[in-house]
């Protein structure tokens, strides 16, 4: 065949115009030709190039998270074709779940203490608290435990952070997160789908986790389920109780020990919550740590400084630890923190001197994560002394975004203060969060950071990495950095948030406001 | 002191050193191959409409999957891994509509093609080349190929537009596209773009 002809002929296949026999006929040609093969692929390379230069400009601002964009993406017109596929992956992959509200079939839902739920539907309006939950439910539980039983008797408890949607009685869509379900004899068929599998019931209890770092797993714990990866291979297999699956990333299934415990079917009592406890500190400084956040029992806390038992002073409650006796103390711990958005609350009581911290760097009382002031990577509360009036004030750090409350707090006396961080962000970007100072809701002035303006406000607390901080009090002991110069006493770290029941439960036990 | 660790993503297990910048790194690769991974894609199927559903799909499956990346320099092949099957998986469902694709054979044939010239400079289009030489075009050429390649537009369109007949239009694009070739080939193998 003359080279034209071949060409022509492969244009009229790219064009999508050619017919079954003439498609047949150069596919023979192709396979025992190696030149017309990469005749055909260089012009398949340019048919692409084509179409992905006229596919026009578009909006390069991703969905990826803005946190990871580069400030002068450098794509290329040709690349904006295939940028806007990329873009929009996510977001698709988010919409293909999407269906119009079904008939509404409103169950009543419950959530664990301290947990923050955002439902909304399809037509834009929200749920309020409260409210039940209907088909075409969308919930972003960016915090604590959701439960909830349907109307076909379906019961299923999903861990947060998690994102999904209530297609309908019978189908569940789990986007992102942690969940168990029990399904009964009256609702067996019930479906659950990830954006990697689906997992159809045959009388079962299953376990479902749709991880954004890692890829997602089935786990059946009785019964039986029908399992069908979503991607590549698209493998089905049916499953039995003690059956674990994971999916591999060419969509085949691989098995994995079970792990019975990993899924909770109920609702926590109580909000999961870390307890440092300063009335028994020993020699080597090691403090005690107590709660019921999952793995608190293997969390270690240490004085580090200097003769430990000796910051041992009359706290608000017991004993508390002054921090800048001498050279200075600080407490440092294995634990990384929340991360992400996840709702938190940090509630102490502390005292400072009249004129203490009087120095430019202030360590925090309480902090983790990443220090870089440019992004929101951290959560830090501290004291820092107002370049203005002088005076100490009580602050929420985020990194680049603050928030400080006005009054003046080195009055020799103790105080509790709790910082409350919801995961939720206002409708101008900043970050949701509240100070109590002894009880009473502070108004709080938003600051930028060192950094100045952060170049995203979205709230990504970094853990875990090698520039990250676990879980510090009173950390600043470097050589260029001053002493935490303060007491602290009863620090309490929630993951969730705590209400004013619960601040004024915590400052029972303590002064009453203005005593030592 | 030990971390506290996540055993849900032990396996497979591949934690980056610094989260933030692998993400960034990611999202660069994935941005810089899309042209190439949609190249490989139209070229396993030629003339189908579902490219784009294609090449989201892969994307979709990449970024989930980013964790299971263990070298940079790996990542073309590893896309080229995951669009193969988005691809075998289009064409059941388009030979099921009644739409002409490749037998399996030929597909595995170009794919292996493909990944073996993964590492190769001269296997995408470069984009500068083609701007070149569309602009060595006449202006109709160039209003021929823009019809043609804008979502929206269509040959037929351009013939009202200009009162030509499409079977006409048709054999003036076989001309100008292999024109282009030629001219792309030419300037890659100059070295001027």
């Amino acid at each position: 065949m003359k080279r034209e002809d071949l060409e022509s002929r492969i244009l009229e296949l790219l064009d999508g115009n050619a017919s079954v026999e003439r498609a047949a006929e150069l596919e023979q040609i192709l396979r025992s030709d190696p030149q017309a093969r990469s005749v055909y692929r260089t012009l398949s390379r340019l048919h692409s190039a084509l179409g992905a230069r006229y596919e026009g400009k578009a909006e390069v601002e991703t969905i990826f998270p803005a946190r990871f964009q580069r400030s002068t993406p450098s794509t290329s017109r040709w690349l904006l074709g295939g940028s806007i596929a990329a873009a929009a992956v996510l977001m698709i992959a988010f919409l293909m779940f999407r269906k119009g509200p079904a008939v509404s079939d409103a169950v009543a839902y419950r959530l664990s203490p301290g947990a923050v739920c955002e439902v909304s539907y399809a037509n834009g309006s929200k749920a309020s608290h409260g409210d039940n939950l209907s088909n075409g439910a969308q919930v972003n539980l960016l915090g604590g435990s959701f439960e909830c039983s349907l109307r076909n008797g379906a019961h299923l408890v999903i861990e947060g952070p998690a994102e999904f949607y209530l297609q309908d009685q019978n189908h569940l869509v789990l986007e992102r997160g942690v969940g168990w379900f029990q399904i009964p004899q009256t609702a067996k068929g019930f479906s659950v789908s990830t954006n990697e599998l689906e997992v159809i019931d045959q009388g079962s209890e299953f376990g479902v986790l749709s991880l954004s770092k890692g890829p997602d797993q089935v786990h059946v714990l009785s019964g039986k389920v029908a399992l069908t990866t979503r991607i590549g291979s698209r493998t089905s297999e049916v499953l039995t109780a003690g059956q674990v699956r994971v999916v591999n990333h060419d969509g085949t299934l691989l098995p994995l020990p079970p792990n019975p415990g990993r899924f909770r079917s109920t609702l926590p009592g109580e909000m999961p919550y870390l307890y440092f406890n300063f009335d028994k500190v020993d020699r080597t400084g090691k403090i005690q740590v107590e709660g019921n956040l999952p793995g608190a029992n293997v969390i270690q806390a240490h004085l580090i400084g200097d003769d430990p038992t000796s910051r041992l002073v009359p706290g608000a409650v017991g004993n508390a630890i002054s921090f800048g006796e001498g050279e200075g103390a600080w407490i440092d711990t294995n634990w990384s923190g929340f991360n992400g958005n996840t709702p938190r609350s940090a509630a102490f009581w502390f005292k400072f001197e009249k004129d203490a911290q009087k120095t430019g760097l202030v360590p925090a009382a309480i902090a983790w994560g990443d220090p870089d002031n440019h992004f929101n990577r951290k959560w830090k509360v501290w004291f820092p002394r107002d370049s203005g009036d002088g005076e100490l004030h009580a602050c929420i750090s985020f990194g680049g975004d603050r928030f400080y409350d006005s009054h003046v707090l080195d009055d020799g006396h103790w105080h509790h203060l709790a910082a409350i961080y919801t995961g939720k962000t206002h409708e101008d970007g900043l970050p949701d969060c509240s100070l109590y100072l002894d009880g009473e809701l502070c108004k709080l002035e938003h600051q930028f950071g060192a950094g100045g303006k952060p170049y995203t406000n979205t709230v990504d607390t970094l853990t875990g990495g090698p520039g990250d901080g676990p879980l510090r009090m009173g950390y600043g002991i470097t050589p260029d950095l001053p002493k935490f110069e303060g007491m602290l006493d009863e620090i309490y770290i929630y993951q969730g948030v705590i209400d004013e029941k619960i601040i004024n439960s915590l400052r029972a036990a303590g002064p009453p406001v203005g005593g030592d | 002191m030990p971390s506290h660790s996540n055993s849900d993503v032990d396996y497979p297990h591949l934690m980056p050193p610094d989260p933030t910048e692998r993400l960034q790194s990611f999202v660069q690769l994935i941005t810089q191959h899309q042209s190439a991974l949609r190249a490989y894609i139209v070229t396993l199927l030629p003339g189908s409409p579902s490219v784009a559903d294609v090449l989201q799909e892969t994307n979709m499956v990449l970024w989930k999957k980013r964790e299971s990346l263990r070298e940079d320099s790996e990542f073309l092949n590893w896309a080229f891994t995951v669009a193969r099957y988005e691809v075998m998986h289009h064409r059941d469902r388009l030979r099921r509509d009644g739409r002409v694709v490749f037998s399996n054979q030929m597909i595995e044939l170009l794919a292996d093609e493909e990944a073996q010239s993964a590492a190769s400079n001269s296997r995408d289009v470069s984009m500068d080349a083609l701007d070149d030489c569309i602009a060595k075009l006449s202006r109709k050429e160039q209003e021929l190929i823009e019809f043609r390649y804008t979502p929206g537009k269509s040959l037929e369109q351009y013939a009202d537009h200009t009162g030509a007949s499409a079977s006409s239009l048709r054999i003036a694009l076989m001309r100008i596209r292999r024109n282009l070739k030629l001219c792309v080939e030419s300037k890659i193998a100059l070295g001027t773009r």
